[in-house]
């Protein structure tokens, strides 16, 4: 105890200096705006600003505290067109849509934005919380992690997210293989002989694991939005004076709390991530609720559980990145990249090696918390003004910040015509409905997997079955089975309730 | 139906591919157990296998653009290429006030805002990149400017504006903290 207590005031130094506040306050800004916006969301807005905040050199801990500041943001943000518009301002905020746009049309905008903020900071504050007592635990068992529990450790992040974050188990391995053999593509590196370069010498260093994310999450958004615009064109809803409900917020007090610990669960699984976690959150509170059938028609406990799981989720799904170095959603995968370009390698050695940055961080995230609630719930106003940008200007300028940001990184055309094709291939995915994450956790995780099994073979002298010589690495390959096969049973009873229909009225 | 096969046997085609790529991977005198080629053929295989899958057991098939929205894709398509090309010889402002303008026609086929929004975003992106964040973004090569004369004045016009509003700001921000050190 008296070890968190010198660690948090040792982050809190770092983070409390007015430089690092005013980083915070404008990722915080900058986070629920992305987050607000349709078809932006916290991991490809993320996605967009790490080069840019590299270009500007930033330090480590000034980057991070940005874009950590951003993804909470977002989390937070996403909420508001979820239920001004009914378009989820990102996917983790699709279960906010179910009660928050039926209470919005009733005239109760306002009062499920102030509950949906609230139950948010309640989420995002108790995974802060638990990410601060389970990391440093967690840092210590990832110690007696060798390269053979490692590779099992990669092989269950790809499985459950193939498992329990898509539709089909073959296209979700389909994409994880796709990541691995991107990865693969460059010098290698025990040997440094070129693997599949083709002789180009753009090729040597790889493929930059920014390029395939601002392809992959940025600029396929351009395409599918091209293709669909119109289709889901919004009936915006009138926001009226926004008062603080304290009945209600009394009343869904246990739909917060219960939803934070269901998504807290969920964030820190593999592969799950803040998506299961607000759907989890619903399903949960509704199976529960006594009033079931007013849920789906602007029941407000079905606004603050999802929300407080989504937010909650986002904060759990921090401690297997930074103990492990194993992100569970595609965000988090888009921290990972941000850490890995900072030169700062998550897992156990962090914990001991750069307590200033982990605990900088978490500092960090509680004042974020503090910041976004207040900018959240009296401030909503101005990010409601800001959801009303037409997208003839948002896209095109979407487009361009992706362009600019590599294009400031690499100076280099060959990036950005890469780029491009990954943009066409995150469309062609998007369309026969291939998860694109598991790419991006290929090419991210794919080196570090290989060099983990090339490890355990010259530990072991060549023979495989050290794979599966230790009791942990045993059971990372029973819960990997597991988690891929076991979705194929389950998906029956786990069906997703369809939005609302947007009827014009 | 027919994409996911489709797709499934580009992927069969890909990973032979690949696999016959990996073969011509050179060993080196530091060598380990597994080499530089095992890996590699690992993830071949398993594509080989979930491509399989997807061939034999398709999902339903789904709906691709046609005509007109193709048509529409296919330009944005060549926009944003035409843009990856054009960046480095001409600057910042040309290509993005082009390309901005024909992606917002795309989306609100109206042609005064389209040419509103080509010029707001390519002017103000460049300000909020260079002037702004500092980021190193030249906004248009001298070659270029020769037939483009008008676009570095207002550049450096805006820049100047910028630069006195940062001015402004840090002499504010001086002033309170003077202020504050007289309280604490």
């Amino acid at each position: 105890m008296m070890d968190l207590y010198a660690n948090l005031s040792l982050g809190f130094s770092i983070a409390a200096s007015p430089y690092t506040l005013m980083l915070a306050f404008v990722g915080c800004f900058v986070g629920t705006i992305i987050g607000a916006l349709p078809g932006l969301g916290p991991s490809n807005g993320v996605a967009l600003l790490i080069p840019i905040s590299f270009s500007m050199g930033f330090d480590a801990i000034s980057a991070l505290v940005l874009l950590t500041s951003v993804y909470y943001g977002a989390m937070y943000g996403g909420r508001i067109s979820s239920i001004l518009l009914n378009i989820p301002g990102d996917e983790p905020a699709m279960m906010t849509t179910l009660d928050g746009y039926p209470m919005a049309k009733q005239g109760r905008a306002g009062e499920a934005l102030v509950v949906s903020g609230v139950a948010s900071f309640v989420g995002a504050f108790l995974a802060t919380i638990g990410l601060m007592l389970m990391a440093p635990w967690l840092a210590r068992v990832a110690f007696q992690f060798g390269p053979a529990e490692y590779f099992a450790l990669y092989m269950l992040a790809f499985c459950t997210l193939g498992g329990v974050g898509s539709n089909n188990q073959a296209k979700s391995a389909i994409a994880a293989c796709i990541g691995l053999g991107i990865a693969m593509i460059g010098l290698d590196q025990t040997t440094n002989m070129q693997r599949f370069t083709f002789g180009n010498i753009h090729l040597f260093d790889g493929i930059d694991f920014l390029v395939a994310i601002v392809g992959l999450f940025a600029v396929s958004e351009v395409f599918h939005f091209i293709e669909s615009h119109g289709k889901n064109s919004a009936i915006g809803v009138k926001l009226g004076k926004v008062m603080i409900p304290w009945k209600m917020l009394n009343d869904t007090k246990g739909a917060m709390l219960r939803g934070s610990g269901i998504g807290f669960i969920a964030g820190i699984l593999p592969g799950a991530g803040a998506s299961l976690g607000s759907f989890l959150a619903y399903m949960g509170e509704k199976s529960i609720a006594s009033d079931k059938e007013t849920f789906g028609k602007g029941n407000p406990r079905g606004v603050a559980a999802p929300e407080a799981g989504n937010n909650a989720a986002a904060g759990g799904a921090l401690i297997p990145m930074l103990t492990l170095g194993v992100p569970g959603s595609g965000t988090t995968a888009v921290l990972l990249a941000l850490l890995l370009t900072l030169n700062i390698t998550p897992g156990p050695l962090l914990f001991t090696e750069r307590p200033e940055v982990v605990w900088s961080l978490i500092a960090a995230l509680l004042i974020a918390n503090v910041m976004l609630l207040i900018m959240n719930v009296p401030m909503v106003k101005v990010f409601v003004k800001i959801l009303s940008v037409p997208s003839y200007v948002l896209l095109p300028g979407v487009t361009m910040i992706a362009f600019v940001g590599i294009y400031s990184l690499t100076s280099s055309s060959f990036e950005l015509k890469m780029m491009v094709a990954f943009g066409v291939l995150g469309y062609v995915c998007r369309k026969i409905d291939i998860p694109t994450v598991p790419i991006i956790l290929g090419i991210l995780l794919g080196n570090a997997m290989e060099d983990n099994l090339r490890r355990a073979m010259i530990l072991s002298d060549g023979d495989w079955s050290y794979l599966l010589s230790s009791p942990i690495s045993i059971g990372l390959w029973l819960f990997a089975v597991l988690g891929f096969l076991a979705p194929i049973f389950l998906r029956k009873f786990l069906k997703k309730p369809p939005l609302p229909t947007l009827d014009e009225d | 139906m027919r994409s996911d096969r489709i797709f499934g046997l580009v992927m069969i085609v890909v990973a032979l591919g690949y696999i016959l790529s990996a073969t011509t991977i050179r060993s080196s005198f530091m060598s380990d157990p597994v080499g530089p080629r095992i890996f590699p053929y690992i993830i071949a295989v398993a594509t080989l296998l979930c491509a399989g899958v997807m061939v034999l057991r398709p999902d339903p098939e789904v709906e691709w653009p046609r005509g007109p929205a193709l048509m529409n894709l296919g330009l944005a398509l060549v926009v944003l290429i035409g843009y990856a090309f054009a960046i480095r010889p001409l600057g910042f402002v040309i290509p993005t006030i082009i390309a901005s303008g024909i992606i917002s026609y795309q989306i609100s086929p109206q042609i005064r805002t389209a040419i509103l929004s080509g010029l707001g975003l390519g002017f103000g992106l460049q300000m909020m990149f260079k002037s702004v964040l500092g980021l190193n973004l030249i906004a248009i090569r001298p070659e270029a400017a020769k037939f483009l004369p008008v676009i570095q004045p207002v550049v450096d016009a805006l820049d100047y504006v910028i630069q006195i509003l940062k001015l402004i700001l840090v002499s504010v921000y001086g002033y309170i903290a003077h202020l504050l050190s007289f309280i604490f």
